[in-house]
């Protein structure tokens, strides 16, 4: 606990323990519940994870964000390696320190950009003021900047897109405007909270492949928040998996996705229908019974446990399962994962 | 005689909104937002169409459009050979006991003042095809379960059920009048990935059950092709491909699908196609380009695509496309 | 601040609908019995003193609640008989109606409302069914502009098409669906209109078109002590002060609810 977490490997960003807690008028809500992750620099992560999975709110608390729409109490230890070589715990920032640290070390997108978006100001003048707000620039440089971006953002006429305004623009157009602000500061990591989910498929991959693009050329790490495992597996370098707030699975994409150890992440990907796989007539998905936890009454135990079929009563309702490692950098939550993995689980 | 096993379910053709748009100082028609254009299609009893498209392309309208929940511009929708663009009101709310809807937003399509009970005795109510309240209630009893719900959900209000539960409430609202048609718009789109199944399953279940034809409307093909019989694949309002489900998926003739399908992330790592990214966004639905609207984003576009409207055509057996490089 | 606004403003209106009630109870003497003692002042067997009749104006307060329960309630509901059909019909039906609704809404809200009261008390002579009638006139179209802008926010909605994908009629629907989904913001503009009906109500009787005596009304116990202000204060803010906070009561109560 004392060592830092990142000294002497090639972290980024290392998360130890994180767990927030809201006050809501129905109760404590435990949004997120001992997570701990690692994003190496350059590497895409991606966190997947239904509603309510705590996905959101674990990429909010890196920012510093999670406190902000309300009374939060976050624990847990958020290091983070900055640009100049040192490193900061992101939870323990000054309100001042941590301002500098969004935009100019971690930067957000988000799946609505209207709502990050100005509404009355022009592009323009939304990308200047990110770089002027975090650099010494003379407003001129900042202009050409802005320019530059937009043209790297792949938008056909950057120039009239810096005089327009945001609800001039497309779904696609302001998403890459997004990106673009976000990008004004070169950070080190980019957190984009379900940033296709809006957006149509074709222009999803318009997106995508702009977000890869941008990766190869400026090395920074990206942190892919979504519910859509296809996605997860086309972007990403790793995956993590959340399930009511906790971390059930993690590992490197062709693991997790080719040789899923929880039995949520198994089911969850049985339950997809594939494109272009051939089927039977009238054949039927997998389906997981039940519905996603509320937040407010977590089932004891491993969270899964009762929409597990590998449930075993006695074991998954009250000992909630530890992390372990199931294969090189793969980590699963289950009880029976070994069980399960050889087959000899009912 | 023999002709009427022929006669499909639904039978639409040339079915086209345009929707004006007024403006100016003193208000007149400055144009129309081509919402639907010429679209034809024949939905055969039992049978699952899936119409694909992504927003603004127009599949929304084109299911409200054979409900008559929005009134056409142009064009003809017939229903077991009957005109249903031209029944008076009572013959229209008679229809209503054959045709149903599923709506894609279970938040908002189920009035939070009324009990799960009150909303799938609605269209009994309206309808009046029980004899009393206590025949009613059996019946909606009996809906519920239909759907996997228990009677204990009779009396609660909506904001205490799941989204999934709430989409299981929508489709026995739908069902409570016996239909033989179902316009289906994105009804998983909204659900938890791991809800989703469910709902999908329940639907395929429902029409092995019921013999239902339905309308797929969604923009996620891979639900589409495990749920459909055939597909059309509409863009900007028209119509660009229609076949089989699998063979269309498997094998995309026009260069629309085939870029739609390749855009479709698989999570299977070891299994990647060959992404086709498009260009550009979607034009604007009130100035679209002439010739094939999908020429300005098309990969194989020539100057002759600029000139006429592709007409659907065979392109190879029980398959039909609207491009002339084919 | 939502649930202080609330308390409050229905303390005062259970106040206020009590004092009415149990007025006869409430009351030490007889509102309508003068005395020698005129324009007395106030002293523990008469609290606020007596006017220039010798009657006793704590009674008089005491039972004008009675009539302001009449006037407020009864303008109201008069007010919502006309203004909630034709907010419904023109926010729901649309097309002739509406462009015929609107316009017209529009034109009676311009008009500043005490001054069309005015006009019309004038030519109808005051009296407490006229006045109720009349105040009832001039608020209607704040309640149908109000009414037709939550139904065609609730008209969009698509528990409403699916209604109508079921067959159900316009009438059903505005019962099932419309009405049920805008009754608590109708009842909240009716606890707003009560308090305006009293407000503009006792403008008229301070004014002197109000109920003609010799029934105790707030407005018109203003207006009389008035004129004994320096004798006995009492006599004008008694009376003013029940009408102050029963509005605010009113008031409050129905703007807490949105």
């Amino acid at each position: 606990m004392s060592s830092s977490p990142i000294a002497g490997n090639d972290s980024l960003v290392a998360v130890r323990d994180l767990a927030v807690r809201f006050a809501t008028p129905a109760g404590p809500v435990l949004a997120v519940d001992g997570v701990s992750f690692d994003i190496m620099r350059g590497e895409t992560l991606a966190l997947v994870g239904e509603s309510g999975s705590g996905k959101s709110t674990a990429a909010l608390a890196l920012m510093g964000m999670a406190g902000l729409s309300g009374k939060a109490a976050i624990e847990g230890r958020i290091a983070l390696r900055l640009k100049k070589g040192n490193e900061c715990d992101v939870n323990r920032l000054s309100a001042r320190d941590l301002r500098q640290v969004r935009g100019n070390e971690i930067a957000m997108i988000f799946q609505e950009p209207m709502s990050s978006l100005n509404p009355v100001y022009t592009v323009a003048s939304q990308i200047v003021e990110a770089i002027t707000e975090h650099t010494k620039t003379t407003s001129a440089a900042a202009h050409a900047r802005a320019l530059e971006l937009l043209h790297m953002m792949g938008i056909p006429n950057p120039a009239k897109c810096m005089i327009s305004y945001p609800h001039q623009l497309s779904g696609g157009m302001r998403q890459r405007v997004m990106i673009a602000v976000a990008l004004s500061c070169e950070p080190s990591l980019l957190v984009a909270d379900e940033p296709t989910t809006a957006l149509d498929v074709t222009i999803q991959a318009q997106i995508i492949a702009l977000l890869k693009r941008v990766q190869t050329r400026t090395g920074m790490a990206i942190l892919f928040i979504t519910h859509n495992l296809g996605l997860a597996a086309e972007i990403a370098d790793r995956a993590m998996v959340m399930y009511a707030g906790r971390m059930v699975e993690q590992g490197a994409v062709a693991e997790v996705f080719r040789n899923p150890r929880m039995p949520y992440t198994q089911v969850l990907l049985r339950s997809l229908p594939r494109l272009g796989r051939p089927r039977e007539p009238g054949q039927k998905l997998e389906a997981i019974p039940g519905n996603v936890p509320s937040a407010l009454k977590r089932p004891s135990g491993c969270a899964f446990h009762p929409r597990c079929t590998f449930m075993v009563q006695g074991q998954c309702d009250e000992h909630a399962p530890v992390i372990e490692s199931c294969g090189p950098g793969h980590a699963v939550a289950c009880l029976r994962w070994r069980e399960i993995a050889a087959g000899r689980a009912a | 005689m023999t002709g009427q096993v022929t006669v499909p379910l639904l039978d639409v053709r040339s079915l086209r909104k345009w929707y004006d748009i007024r403006g100016g100082v003193i208000p007149h028609l400055k144009g129309h937002v081509q919402a639907v254009t010429d679209v034809s299609f024949e939905i055969a009893r039992n049978e699952v169409l899936g119409l694909a498209g992504e927003s603004g392309s127009g599949k929304t309208t084109i299911g409200r459009c054979v409900l008559r929940l929005i009134e056409p511009t142009a064009g003809e929708v017939k229903f077991d050979g009957e005109d249903v663009l031209g029944f008076a009101p009572e013959r229209l709310r008679r229809f209503r006991r054959d045709a149903q809807i599923i709506f894609q937003d279970p938040f908002s399509s189920l009035d939070p003042r009324m009990t799960v009970g009150e909303i799938v005795a609605e269209p009994l109510e309206v309808q009046k095809l029980c004899a009393n309240a206590p025949e009613r209630r059996d019946r909606v009893v009996e809906l519920l379960d239909t759907v996997s719900l228990s009677a204990e959900y009779l009396d609660r209000y909506p904001r205490a059920l799941s989204g999934g539960q709430r989409q299981r409430v929508g489709i026995a609202r739908a069902l409570a009048v016996n239909p033989k048609f179902i316009v289906a718009d994105e009804p998983v789109s909204s659900l938890d990935v791991s809800i989703q199944a469910q709902v999908v399953n329940l639907l395929v279940d429902l029409r092995a059950k019921f013999g239902l034809a339905i309308l797929f409307i969604s923009h996620d093909i891979a639900v589409m092709e495990h749920l459909s019989d055939r597909i059309a694949v509409i863009y900007l309002g028209r119509i660009m491909e229609v076949g089989p489900a699998e063979a269309l998926c498997r094998d995309p003739k026009h260069p629309y699908t085939e870029a739609l399908l390749s855009a479709v992330p698989d999570p299977d790592p070891a299994y990647r196609r060959q992404r086709i990214v498009l260009d550009g966004d979607v034009p604007n639905p009130v100035n679209p380009p002439s010739g094939c609207v999908f020429r300005t984003r098309c990969p194989r576009a020539i100057a002759d695509c600029a000139h006429m409207v592709p007409p659907l055509r065979e392109v190879a057996s029980g398959r039909q496309a609207a491009c002339i490089r084919l | 601040m939502r649930n202080l606004k609330s308390i409050v403003g229905l303390t005062l209106v259970a106040a206020f609908v009590v004092l009415a009630a149990f007025a006869p109870a409430l009351a030490p003497y007889d509102p309508l019995r003068s005395s020698v003692n005129m324009v007395d002042s106030p002293s523990f067997s008469h609290w606020f003193g007596t006017d220039e009749l010798g009657r006793d104006i704590l009674s008089r307060v005491i039972y004008g609640a009675r009539t302001s329960l009449i006037i407020g309630f009864g303008a109201a509901t008069c007010a919502m008989l006309i203004g909630v059909p034709i907010g419904m019909m023109a926010g729901y039906l649309r097309g002739g109606f509406d462009l015929v609704a609107v316009p017209l809404i529009d034109l009676f809200i311009a008009l500043p409302g005490l001054v069309l009261a005015l006009i019309i008390t004038v030519m109808v002579g005051p009296s407490l069914m006229n006045l109720v009638l009349v105040l009832g006139f001039v608020m209607w179209p704040t309640i149908a502009r109000l009414v037709r802008g939550q139904t065609l926010a609730v008209r969009e909605t698509l528990y409403i098409e699916a209604a109508r994908a079921v067959g159900g009629t316009p009438g059903w629907i505005i019962r099932r669906h419309v009405w049920p989904n805008i009754m608590r913001v109708v009842a909240a503009q009716f606890a707003i209109s009560v308090s305006a009906a009293i407000f503009t109500s006792a403008s008229l009787s301070f004014l002197g078109l109000g109920i003609p005596p010799p029934t105790p009304d707030w407005g018109g116990l203003v207006r009389v002590g008035f004129d004994f202000l320096s004798l006995n204060p009492l006599m004008s803010l008694g009376p003013g002060a029940a009408v102050t906070f029963t509005v605010m009561g009113f008031y409050l109560a129905g703007s807490s609810v949105e």
